[in-house]
């Protein structure tokens, strides 16, 4: 029976080979386009579609032939991990796709590592920050972000500028435990000194109590991670109608006051201090024509974020690797490729790691600010070449 | 609960009734379908074991909400929690599914005895608040217990063995279908069994009129903890099947969302019909699935749609559609029958 299924896979591997030599190249983008996390879904493809409308369909590739890149997406409808392991399956069984793209959630990429190593199938992750995850499977590459060099710069900022005393209030789940622990590793290894630390509820809207007991610490800084949306406002709103912001504590945040969820605050959050990947004002050349593009095609309500950036990203690397090795190669080829890649991403320069496949980037410092009416996240310090410094403290187990 | 909630049970006197061939064809005819989908799916058995996977759950939820009238919103606890046993098996004793599958059973079947015994006497709206209680309570031990469960990231690490040392489980999925067919057959030899034997039809009368059934000498409490039980055995079953077929859990298998998928699909496909799971879960999936490939913004219009429209005019669910094309047929033979 194993024989049986061996010989199974040779030939299916075989076969998408041959379909994928027919000059389309297949990539199957996996997201949430209904549900809780619809809005991840919409970015991805509008950053895909974006990239596409500049940079054309078709990518020429070694052999001087153009070929198409053609995206099939799939909606994972905001359900369990098991839901995006069987899109996966269908994708490359019966769509034969080249390359897996997309991931919102942690979870939904994890699911597919087993996939991925199976068919041989290099996987694209656009959004996906649990740490851990390119050590899943081989073929995973990931051009977005790791919750741990947020954190680990924000505490390493903080030491840097005056913070002696700091407070953590995080969200009581896993992405909130590692940004708490980078934080207060990095903060303490700077000389600074936690006074205390506190987790809520993943829906709470209520703050009035942390924030009491954050004022009797009497921190200088208050270093939060909260989901987008209502418990961040709130947290926001809390910390300034408490008296934190007029006692002088400073409050820092992640990905708080990413873009897409600023016109939702009030002037409460000018003066919030931010460690993130991409600040929507910088004035990169691939940032303003991806805005521009992203503007022209969707609407000024479209609004490029996080998500519009990593897509694009990973679209032009896999336009680089079809250019470079053709449409056919093996997909080991494509992710050997990929690992040593530099790019000019709109967030900034990027880099792939070569050991570790995961993305290499600056991590800014950025401040609320108000201009021209609007709530802009404006740099005031940067971080160059951020390694997820969780890949740095647990080392790959040699075999 | 202590009103008697419906008797549709009793057929109209005027219905045509099923000869024994159609009622064959009508046994025969979904494991029929389920054994045909494994030789023309390639590339998709995936979405036929997910579809199983969904009808043991529902199957297991319909004697509980069906058959004994316990209307609970916290399934989903015995589901997830025999997903993560049949998961941290894997990691920690043995990568044996069959065994990981058995232990899943013992754990959530356990757990639903030890919070009905907690619960059950309770009825209502009650009952359904502490239903929600303790699936949330469990969702949110799976959450902070990050070390053993791997919280809000999921347990990673999951291996699991061939079958008898020779199925293995990969990417096209044989394994996991054929798996998962065998454990929903025989989980509904079971039920089909236990809901036609004389403890199948106390749970009936349970239903329609508990105070009665009491007064006959029901012992109804130690009835509904015993259903209830073997109701959370199949819905670790059917996550335990879950588990090994994704090799990974996720905490949204403990989530009221899943509580509530579980819940319209059996709705749609209709209660107190054991195959009323099987249709509910089926229209389900393969609408959403559909849908979503057509235009990924449009499945939940239709699912939602499909839902008001079978509980405004078809009270049993989309099992009703048979009911009333005999009743045409039956109606269409009467006329006839008119010189």
């Amino acid at each position: 029976m194993k024989l049986f299924m061996r010989a199974a896979a040779a030939a299916v591997l075989s076969l998408s080979a041959s379909v994928a030599s027919a000059d389309v190249v297949k990539i199957g983008l996996i997201a949430d386009f209904t549900g809780a996390f619809a809005v991840w879904g919409a970015q991805f493809q509008q950053g895909v579609e974006a990239y596409q409308a500049v940079n054309g369909k078709t990518v020429k590739g070694p052999d001087g032939k153009e070929h198409e890149i053609q995206f099939i997406y799939r909606d994972a409808t905001s359900a369990g991990p098991e839901k995006s392991k069987q899109l996966a399956e269908e994708l490359v069984l019966r769509e034969k796709v080249k390359f897996l793209a997309g991931f919102d959630l942690s979870p939904q990429a994890m699911a597919v590592a087993d996939i991925a190593t199976q068919a041989k199938v290099p996987v694209v992750i656009m959004n996906a920050a649990t740490a851990s995850i390119t050590r899943n499977s081989p073929y995973f590459v990931r051009v977005s972000m790791t919750i741990p060099q947020h954190g680990a710069v924000a505490g390493r900022w903080a030491a840097k500028n005056g913070i002696k005393k700091a407070y953590t209030i995080v969200s009581d789940y896993a992405p909130g435990y590692d940004a708490e622990n980078y934080f207060q590793k990095e903060f303490k290894a700077g000389g600074g000194e936690i006074v205390g630390s506190a987790r809520t509820p993943q829906q709470e809207t209520n703050y009035a109590a942390y924030m009491e007991k954050v004022l009797q610490a009497k921190p200088d800084a208050l270093f939060m991670f909260q989901p987008a949306g209502s418990p961040s406002i709130a947290f926001v709103k809390a910390y300034v109608e408490r008296g934190l912001k007029a006692a002088g504590i400073k409050l820092i945040g992640t990905g708080e006051t990413q873009q897409i969820f600023l016109p939702q605050f009030t002037d409460d959050v000018i003066g919030v201090v931010t460690s993130f990947h991409y600040t929507e004002t910088n004035t990169n050349p691939a940032n303003l024509a991806l805005k521009a593009q992203v503007t022209k095609m969707f609407g000024d309500k479209a609004i490029p974020d996080i998500a519009t950036v990593a897509a694009w990203d990973g679209t032009g690397l896999i336009y680089k690797g079809v250019a470079s090795l053709g449409p056919s190669a093996e997909g080991i080829k494509y992710v050997d490729f990929m690992k040593t890649q530099k790019i000019d991403s709109p967030r900034g320069p990027i880099q792939i790691d070569a050991n570790e496949r995961d993305i290499i980037q600056n991590i800014y410092i950025r401040q609320i600010e108000k201009r021209d009416g609007k709530l802009v996240n404006i740099d005031i310090g940067k971080e160059e070449m951020v390694k997820d410094p969780w890949k740095l403290d647990n080392p790959p187990k040699s075999n | 609960m202590t009103k008697p909630s419906s008797t549709t049970t009793l057929a109209p006197a005027a219905l045509a009734p099923i000869s024994k061939l159609w009622a064959t064809v009508g046994h025969v005819l979904p494991w029929a379908i389920a054994i045909g989908f494994f030789f023309v799916a390639e590339g998709s058995l995936s979405i036929g074991t997910q579809i199983m996977i969904w009808i043991l759950f529902a199957l297991s939820l319909d004697l509980i909400l069906g058959y004994a009238g316990i209307v609970t919103l916290g399934h989903a606890a015995f589901f997830g929690v025999g997903a993560y046993a049949a998961g941290l098996f894997s990691i920690h004793f043995s990568p044996d599914p069959l065994i990981g599958h058995i232990f899943a059973i013992v754990v959530s079947g356990l757990l639903g005895l030890v919070t009905g015994a907690l619960i059950l006497h309770t009825t209502g709206v009650t009952f359904l608040m502490l239903t929600l209680a303790t699936v949330s309570l469990i969702f949110e031990f799976g959450n902070q217990t990050r070390w053993l469960t791997g919280g809000d990231d999921g347990l990673q690490g999951m291996r699991v063995d061939p079958i008898f040392g020779m199925f293995e489980f990969n990417i096209f999925g044989q394994t996991a279908y054929v798996y998962a067919l065998v454990v929903l057959f025989i989980w509904f030899l079971f039920s089909w069994r236990l809901m036609h034997s004389p403890f199948g039809r106390s749970l009936d009368g349970i239903r329609q009129n508990s105070r009665r059934m009491r007064a006959i000498g029901t012992p109804v409490w130690w009835r509904l903890l015993a259903i209830y039980g073997i109701s959370a055995a199949m819905a670790g079953s059917a996550g335990a099947l879950l588990a090994h077929s994704t090799r990974f859990v996720g905490l949204s298998s403990l989530s009221l969302l899943t509580s509530g998928i579980v819940t319209v699909m059996l709705i749609l496909g209709g209660t107190r019909k054991l195959y009323g799971a099987f249709i509910g879960a089926a229209i389900y999936y393969l609408v959403q699935d559909s849908t979503a490939k057509i235009n990924p913004h449009f499945w939940e219009f239709i699912v939602g749609g499909m839902l008001i429209i079978t509980v405004l005019f078809l009270e049993g669910g989309l099992m009703d559609l048979g009911r009333i094309g005999r009743r045409l047929i039956s109606r269409f033979r009467q006329r006839s029958d008119l010189p």
